[in-house]
């Protein structure tokens, strides 16, 4: 029978601001929580599906694009999220893995907020 | 070759002035039994523009790159050179020569080339196919990580080997059980394999009995259709 889901306060809202990711502990488990440019919330599993890295460490940002080689310009309208041990980049909003014919998703909680208040659901 | 219609051959080109040798494509390759243009390399990585003008050429022909260990490579200047110096011995520079073809297949996939000219093909012929499987897996995996360093890389490096590259099957570096050897070809496609012999050389693989493992669809793929798909027949 699967567990129930327990709503977990863990700040106020103006806590979480886009760009970057609060790492808080709930029941023993590491969870990173950011803000989209949209304004909508995230709360992702500390650990990245790949080797396991404390993947909220990693940083936030775009992509590179290119025209062709030796061409180069930054893309900063994705919120990408880099793992910091091996590179791999993922979509905030999606969670899923960026750049691969079988992607990886990250794992993502529930997260709302309620009149200033926000909970995660694990 | 005017003794008959069916045979096909691939002219050597040489790279030393690439202007002269997309000339020299040009030239010759509108000849109905040319089939792919073989150019020996000099010591520039196969993915530099350096190489451009006789890819621009041969794509335009619709011929694809056909590269051939020359039995040079570390020896003379201005040849590919092998890793950390000049072997002693012939058996020692015929074991490391495979270092060409993947650094030269690295840096096809890696500098964009083979996006620049997305309708170009390549063959490698003697340099050995097994570490084919070895390479990609890395390129994928480092790819997934280091992606910014090339972003003109549009796709998994994989995806290029299954669409651009053909190698061939001798020198075949055979495991003792045959049933291992069709493991590791599976491995690396039927899709990517063609058969040769290198005949008359010494190490030459006798055709009746290279590869007598592949089921018939992967013995069809091997002896004839990659080869039909990639060569100008």
């Amino acid at each position: 029978m699967a567990r129930e889901r327990q709503r977990i306060r863990i700040g106020k809202s103006q806590d979480f601001a886009t760009g970057r990711i609060e790492i808080v502990a709930l029941e023993g488990r590491e969870i990173g929580v950011t803000r989209l440019l949209t304004g909508e919330l995230r709360a992702i599993a500390n650990r990245c599906p790949h080797k396991g890295a404390p993947i909220c460490r990693g940083i936030i940002g775009g992509v590179w694009d290119s025209s062709g080689p030796g061409e180069m310009t930054f893309n900063n309208n994705r919120e990408v999220l880099i793992c910091p041990w091996h590179g791999f980049a993922f979509d905030l909003a999606s969670g899923r893995e960026l750049f691969w014919k079988r992607p990886a998703s990250l794992r993502m909680y529930p997260i709302e907020d309620s009149g200033g208040e926000v909970f995660v659901m694990i | 070759m005017s003794a008959d219609p069916r045979l096909k051959y691939a002219p050597a080109v040489p790279t030393q002035d690439p202007a002269s040798s997309a000339a020299e494509v040009r030239r010759i390759g509108q000849h109905p039994q040319v089939a792919a243009v073989f150019i020996p390399l000099v010591n520039v990585l196969m993915g530099h523009r350096y190489y451009w003008p006789i890819y621009e050429a041969c794509e335009q022909l619709r011929l694809p790159i056909y590269l051939h260990v020359t039995g040079i490579e570390s020896i003379f200047s201005g040849t590919p050179t092998l890793a950390m110096g000049t072997a002693d011995s012939y058996i020692e520079r015929y074991a490391a020569v495979p270092q060409v073809g993947m650094a030269s297949v690295a840096s096809l996939i890696l500098s964009g080339t083979l996006e620049k000219f997305p309708n170009l093909k390549f063959i490698f012929a003697e340099y050995g196919f097994l570490w084919v499987p070895s390479l990609f897996y890395r390129l994928d995996r480092t790819w997934r990580g280091l992606r910014h360093e090339v972003p003109w890389v549009r796709k998994p490096p994989s995806e290029y080997l299954h669409e651009r590259f053909l190698f061939t099957t001798q020198p075949c570096d055979e495991p003792a059980d045959p049933k291992e050897l069709e493991t590791l070809i599976s491995m690396l496609g039927h899709d990517v394999l063609c058969f040769s012999t290198d005949y008359p050389h010494w190490d030459n693989d006798m055709p009746a009995n290279t590869l007598q493992m592949l089921q018939p669809s992967a013995r069809r793929a091997v002896f004839f259709d990659n080869a039909a798909r990639v060569l100008r027949l």
